[in-house]
């Protein structure tokens, strides 16, 4: 049997579907992890691993070996570094601060390194 | 009709999704510890309770839950944690054991960072802090010493700074201008005036 629906009806199921995965994105919205440095190896040198996501509500990097750390949110337009910290001889850190338009970046301090790093941002 | 029931059947699985993952979450963030029968995280021995707040609990539980530094720490152990007495701009300092032997400090709010267990030969850990930026709030550097140590030197750049440690704890207020990311030449100075410089 074929049976046909009305404008109405569409709507009306649209609603629903909307209504569902609002539902979903809530419950989730606190969840996201960009890990833009996942393993990778952190130089000496000092270069940075920076995440592509642009808005923070966290920032932390671990070490499988201690050395010297500094994780911290750019924001590229201002040149302002912010929610920073760094420690010596340790295997990082996490910490729950916010940023908006800025990436969030880890490093090494202080010629120590290289090491295997995992920083993660969280949005 | 149909679709209505549909409807509502989407808005009650919708609203089950949300309700259950706020008892998750509730759930993982797991109950504040205080009873344990550990005589100290390292050598910081002489000024501290067992105890962790509800936040930094669930700050904990959420660090193991999601695996987070599980390579080199293992598991952190709220029922092992460790309040210092002194505190750092009103705000505790807890000392967290891991499963793998190593140590997180943990500052009300404030996430946490580890490290291994303080010694004779490594008696200070140091942290330096700027949650706003220039132009907020000056950087604040603080730690934890082991017993015995009365002042802790470093730099922050070329910049020397000695802090008296009061109850195995130290602070010291940057200002503005005070670099965060260039901490180096940290020493202890012990009661007996020995010097250790960390490596």
């Amino acid at each position: 049997m074929i049976t046909r629906h009305s404008p109405r009806a569409h709507l009306l199921v649209l609603l629903c579907m909307l209504s569902f995965a609002a539902a979903i994105l809530a419950a989730t919205a606190y969840a996201g992890q960009d890990f833009y440095c996942n393993g990778c190896t952190l130089s000496s040198s000092g270069v940075p691993a920076t995440s592509g996501s642009t808005n923070h509500i966290a920032n932390g990097m671990q070490l499988a070996v201690a050395a010297d750390w500094h994780h911290y949110q750019y924001n590229i337009s201002t040149g302002v570094t912010s929610c920073q910290r760094s420690g010596t001889n340790g295997f990082g850190s996490f910490l729950a601060c916010s940023g908006t338009n800025t990436s969030s970046r880890c490093h090494l301090l202080n010629g120590t390194g290289p090491r295997v790093a995992t920083c993660r941002t969280d949005t | 009709m149909r679709f209505r029931n549909r409807c509502r059947l989407s808005i009650m699985a919708g609203s089950i999704t949300v309700a259950a993952a706020a008892f998750f979450a509730i759930q993982g963030a797991g109950a504040p510890r205080a009873s344990n029968e550990a005589a100290g995280v390292g050598l910081v021995k002489a000024s501290q309770v067992a105890a962790l707040d509800p936040e930094t609990a669930r700050l904990a539980a959420s660090l193991n839950a999601s695996g987070w530094g599980a390579a080199a720490l293992g598991k952190r152990l709220p029922d092992a944690a460790r309040r210092l007495t002194a505190t750092i701009d009103g705000k505790h300092l807890f000392l967290v054991p891991t499963t793998k032997g190593k140590v997180c400090q943990m500052l009300d709010g404030a996430g946490e960072s580890c490290f291994e267990p303080l010694s004779r030969t490594h008696p200070v850990q140091l942290v330096g802090d700027d949650l706003s930026g220039p132009g907020g709030h000056a950087p604040v550097f603080y730690g934890v010493a082991v017993d015995g140590v009365r002042a802790v030197t470093f730099k922050t750049g070329a910049q020397s700074h000695t802090v008296e440690v009061t109850d195995n704890v130290f602070v010291f207020h940057g200002d503005l201008t005070t670099p965060v990311d260039s901490l180096n030449s940290t020493s202890a100075t012990f009661d007996d005036g020995t010097v250790v410089a960390l490596p």
